[in-house]
């Protein structure tokens, strides 16, 4: 069977051709489509070289010639042929002018279409028919492909609009009707201004002369409600009409806007609720980079998010533990967070500020990650400075309250000892007078002797220093009695006491002791305290006999005027201008003053702390009366005689 | 008598009060001197840390961060001594001004009046010629420490404009 393409064998028949044989031949085969020319009954006067081409590329014997062209149509036996051939038949008839019509013509390799149109002409008086067929698959490839296209957007709710050059709507599709309110009636046809506005107007005008433009811009539906769109134009011809149009695509994005939008509002909510936080925060990458910091972070740190944003934040805040050693990157629990997904909570711990000053801080590290693996980790941490603080004097408290509990066991179990350490007149090198220092053995079978400083501020502060200095005048007065002259040293706190002098007075009585062989050492800070009272105590002391001497004078910038009101007996020079006084010229000075300012005074002055023979040796050539120390000797046990009715 | 009695009881008040403030002079010294020798420690170690600042790539945060540390601490600790060079001052200001009292009031024991024409030329000329050395000593001393308190002002001036940016507006 031969189709309505398959050309008949061709030879030129010259029969019933027009004009000059040659020429017209030569005009045939200049067409570029398979032309034939049938007469009024269907028979195939000539074909054009395209035809023969073709018929030969399709293996054909023929050019079909002189066969009838209806009949081979009627033979096909397929719908197309046969619509085609009552076409040809109602254009020889004259019930119409001109036909044409799409037909598939597919070969074993390739899927082919053509168009086929005809047309009737008169030739002396006879009607003849002029038949050719085009090979539009490529064309027709397109406008399948384009209209695959126009689905798929209208199915993804993509208006599509073509605009011709000067700005009128040639097309609009469902999708564009959905979006703008228009139907294609209404816009095609008009103004792209008038229906899509000026923005979309300069995008056509753009495209027209650059090819494409593409950018997000808000439109307006018919109601006037206005929407963000993303939108494309670009350049396009017409395949039919071979003219210049731009194609218009508009896409709502109010939903993207929103969604960016209510991200960005949900960031920021987030920044100003870890900004609001009192702890500090920061996220670090999986190689331990800063990359985020809350403002108590910045705070804490000393250091902006600026500043450290991208640098190592281990080597900066967290190099040194606690104890001052190294802190070694490889054993820091944070980057092991980071690094390999381990949650950790330190409750003591330290971050370097940027003045270097330590940071106490307990810290959660806890990895972050997402669907694509572990992407850091984020520290919230807290200061602990004043947690730390409370701890400590809890700790302190408590210790203070163990030696208050051991003090009154040493009233009670008379664990007090006394200690005396010689005072020597340096003119003479005799042992004149002995200090008296009290000492606390300890309650645990070893008698260790526990130093004062342990346990007298704590007696101070809870009130038992009294009982403690009674303790000492009773046995100060005893060891006095007994005829050793001794130097005791009592409380600033019991000195403003009244019942001390009362006290002193009662022990000089019972035991009997000469009040000259005992002398009371006064602190500036204790005449600080309650300077009246101290008053009437140092003025008393010296009426009924006792001496009173002024301890780690030259210490306090205002102990000298004492030296006006009260009856002093002597001045014992501060330690630390004895300490170094071979060494530091100042302080041999300052010492030297002190014995001039006594000697005007008509006082005494007593040296403690003398270590060495070469400090006792420029003591003595400064002028100064006495001398206590390890060199001259150290404190030892004394003995002390019970006075009468004492247990 | 009485009056050659009351005269010796104020130059024995006067000499006790002299006294005292030979006595606080003499620790006023010693503690500047103290102070001189930790700020002669601090100046070297600003040398030597500038040194180090200086001799460190601006990129290595973590590097200079440690220096700067060091820095703040030193800072600190710089405040510290100017302030307890200000109290020394201070106090140095007081002395001298008890100092000047205690010279107008020895100035009225010494002038020449009736009765106190028993005292002999030769000794209110020595106790002129010792007022003389003492005043000229504590103006020597004054001196020095003027010119102590210019180096360390020059020093702290040529600290601040040397030092580099703070590490943070905290």
């Amino acid at each position: 069977m031969t189709s309505l393409s398959d050309p008949p064998d061709h030879h030129f028949a010259s029969a019933g051709c027009p004009g000059d044989a040659e020429d017209w031949h030569a005009t045939l085969d200049a067409i570029p489509g398979n032309v034939a020319l049938l007469d009024d009954e269907g028979v195939i006067l000539a074909v054009n070289a395209a035809w023969r081409a073709f018929a030969a590329a399709e293996g054909g014997t023929s050019d079909l010639v002189g066969a009838n062209y209806l009949s081979v149509c009627d033979a096909a036996d397929a719908p197309t042929a046969t619509a085609v051939a009552v076409a040809l038949r109602d254009l020889i008839a004259g019930d119409r002018e001109s036909f044409a019509t799409e037909y598939p013509c597919h070969s074993p390799i390739q899927q082919r279409w053509y168009l086929l149109r005809a047309r009737r002409q008169w030739h002396q008086g006879r009607a003849q028919l002029t038949v050719s067929h085009e090979n539009i698959t490529e064309r027709h490839l397109e406008r399948q492909s384009a209209q695959l296209n126009a689905h798929l957007l209208d199915q993804a709710d993509v208006a599509v609009q073509t605009v011709d050059v000067h700005g009128g709507i040639l097309s609009w599709n469902a999708a564009a009707e959905r979006l703008f309110g228009w139907t294609a009636p209404e816009a095609v046809g008009r103004p792209v201004q008038a229906v899509l506005g000026e923005q979309i107007a300069h995008a056509v005008a753009a495209a027209a002369h650059a090819g494409t433009w593409t950018g997000d811009v808000l439109l307006h539906r018919l109601n006037g409600a206005a929407f963000p769109a993303h939108v494309q134009a670009r350049l396009a011809s017409d395949l039919e009409a071979c003219t210049p149009t731009v194609v218009v695509t508009a896409l709502d994005i109010s939903q993207r806007v929103d969604a960016a939008r209510e991200l960005e509002q949900a960031r920021d909510r987030l920044l100003r609720v870890t900004d609001s936080m009192g702890e500090g925060m920061y996220t670090l990458d999986v190689d331990g980079r800063v990359t985020y910091m809350n403002r108590a972070a910045q705070e804490l740190l000393g250091w902006r998010f600026d500043e450290l944003d991208g640098h190592a934040m281990h080597d900066i805040t967290h190099f040194r533990r606690p104890s001052g050693e190294p802190h070694a990157a490889a054993d820091c629990p944070i980057l092991r967070a980071a690094r390999y997904g381990e949650t950790t909570r330190v409750e003591d711990d330290i971050f370097i500020r940027a003045d270097g000053a330590e940071l106490p801080i307990s810290y959660t590290a806890s990895p972050l990650g997402s669907g694509t693996g572990l992407e850091g980790c984020v520290v919230v941490f807290e200061d602990i400075t004043e947690r730390k603080a409370q701890a400590a004097r809890l700790t302190r408290r408590l210790a203070e309250l163990e030696w208050l509990a051991r003090v009154h066991e040493a009233l009670e179990g008379d664990l007090f000892v006394l200690h005396a350490q010689p005072i020597i007149e340096l003119s003479s090198g005799r042992v004149v007078q002995r200090e008296l220092l009290i000492r606390m053995r300890e309650n645990d079978g070893t008698d260790r002797l526990v130093p004062p400083g342990l346990f007298l501020p704590v007696a101070e502060e809870h009130g038992l220093i009294g009982d403690i200095d009674r303790w000492v005048i009773d046995r100060g007065a005893e060891l006095a009695a007994g005829g050793v002259s001794v130097e005791l040293n009592l409380s600033a706190r019991s000195i403003g006491e009244r019942w001390l002098l009362g006290h002193v007075v009662d022990a000089i009585a019972r035991t009997g002791a000469d009040p000259a062989r005992m002398t009371f050492e006064i602190t500036e800070t204790a005449l600080i305290r309650d300077e009246a009272e101290a008053r009437r105590f140092v003025e008393h002391l010296h009426k009924i006999g006792c001496k009173v001497v002024l301890d780690d004078f030259g210490a306090g910038y205002s102990g000298f005027k004492y030296l006006k009101q009260l009856p002093i007996d002597s001045v014992k020079i501060d330690i630390e201008f004895v300490r170094d006084l071979v060494t530091n010229t100042a302080s041999r000075n300052v010492v030297e003053a002190i014995v001039g300012l006594a000697a005007k005074f008509g006082l005494d002055t007593v040296a403690e702390g003398v270590e060495d023979a070469e400090t006792l040796q420029v003591l003595t050539a400064l002028g100064v009366d006495y001398a206590q120390g390890y060199h001259l000797g150290r404190p030892a046990p004394v003995a002390v005689t019970p006075a009468p009715g004492r247990g | 008598m009485s009056d050659d009695h009351s005269d010796v009881e104020a130059q024995q008040a006067l000499d006790q009060e002299q006294a005292m403030l030979d006595l606080d002079q003499s620790i006023a010294h010693r503690e500047q001197a103290r102070a001189d020798g930790e700020q002669a420690i601090l100046d070297q170690r600003q040398d030597a840390l500038e040194r180090e600042l200086s001799q460190t790539p601006a990129d290595e945060l973590a590097q200079r961060a440690h220096i700067l540390h060091r820095q703040a601490e030193l800072l600190r600790a710089q405040t510290r001594r100017d302030a307890h060079q200000n109290q020394l001052d201070e106090n140095q200001r007081g002395l001298g001004g008890r100092q000047d009292v205690l010279d107008d009031e020895q100035r009225d024991i010494d002038h020449p009046a009736p009765r106190t024409a028993a005292r002999t030329q030769a000794q209110l000329l020595q106790a002129a010629r010792d007022r003389q050395q003492a005043a000229r000593q504590r103006a020597e001393a004054a001196l020095a420490r003027a010119e102590e308190a210019q180096r360390r002002a020059e020093t702290a001036l040529s600290r601040a404009e040397s030092a580099g940016p703070e590490p943070t507006s905290g």
